[in-house]
């Protein structure tokens, strides 16, 4: 029983922990990123997981800006959803890392999801695991 | 006359090989899978190997350029650059690494996730641009195919710049 409860708070710690760590850097590089004004020059779709799509499709734009110092960058911009939300043609406003031009993310899309995700998980696992751990030594 | 470089690595092949065994094992009794099963997974294993030992093609189509394999919303991806020849400016090729460069204004190719255009250094390869090669990389076959298929395409020498 309390080996159990202890592999769910190392399962809760590693998720909270990995959701934790996604949300400190994606706050690190919006701290840091510059913000253009991008045209969708493409929109591609990615399967998730296994089996051709199974788990279903992340939309991800393409884009394409021109940096203050006349560099033109083309690149999909991270943090995809699985809705399809952009058109070829369409404007929108990104971020990007002035150091790594190619690293573009669309500002508000995806991301924050999937971080409340993993720390919520890890959260309840960690809980569940204490709960099981406290309820063992109660019982003797 | 097309081009095709692939390299053969343990990632490819070892699936199809475990299968071999397996299917060996499968009709002498050994296990009780029946063959079938297995002849069908390891057709599968070996397509899918083979896809991932392509790194280079030089066809009608354009340029594919594989880039390996990498692990990405849960399943991992053979990362292939196509570049069709409209969008080619030249192809180049070094010791060691073949690459594209591209027409000013073309689109982002399949396969690759960004390139930043620097008109200030026109000769910067974009990293998902070129391509490592293997030491049976025959540069006068990689000639002669884009003669073929990409008439005007220059094939030029990596460190030219």
């Amino acid at each position: 029983m309390v080996l159990i409860a202890l592999v769910f708070v190392v399962i809760g710690v590693v998720f909270a922990g990995i959701g934790i760590g996604v949300a400190r850097s994606s706050r690190r590089f919006e701290a840091t990123a510059a913000r253009a004004r991008a045209t969708v020059t493409d929109v591609r779709s990615r399967a998730v997981g296994r089996g051709g799509g199974g788990g279903g499709l992340i939309w991800i734009p393409v884009v394409r800006f021109e940096t203050p110092d006349g560099r033109t960058v083309d690149a999909e911009a991270g943090g995809g959803t699985n809705v399809k939300q952009w058109e070829p043609g369409q404007s929108l406003d990104v971020s990007y890392d002035p150091a790594n031009p190619a690293d573009v993310r669309v500002p508000g899309s995806g991301g924050g999801l999937i971080q409340a995700v993993f720390i919520g998980i890890g959260v309840l696992f960690a809980l569940l695991g204490l709960l099981l751990v406290a309820l063992s030594v109660a019982i003797g | 006359m097309d081009y095709t470089l692939r390299r053969i690595g343990p990632a490819a092949v070892l699936p199809g090989a475990i299968l071999l065994v397996a299917l060996g094992l499968s009709l002498a009794g050994a296990i009780p899978i029946p063959p079938e099963v297995i002849l069908v997974l390891l057709a599968l294993a070996l397509y899918q190997g083979l896809q991932r030992t392509l790194v280079l093609r030089v066809d009608a189509d354009g340029i594919r350029l594989g880039r390996g394999v990498m692990y990405e919303y849960g399943a991992a991806r053979t990362l292939r650059t196509g570049v069709p020849w409209e969008h080619v400016r030249e192809v180049v090729a070094g010791p060691g690494e073949v690459g594209v460069r591209l027409k000013e204004g073309a689109p982002l190719p399949d396969g690759a996730r960004s390139m930043v255009s620097d008109p200030g250094r026109p000769d910067v390869l974009a990293p998902d641009l070129r391509v490592a090669v293997p030491g049976r990389f025959d540069r006068a076959e990689l000639e002669a195919a884009v003669a073929a298929h990409g008439p005007g395409v220059p094939v030029t020498d990596l460190n030219r710049a």
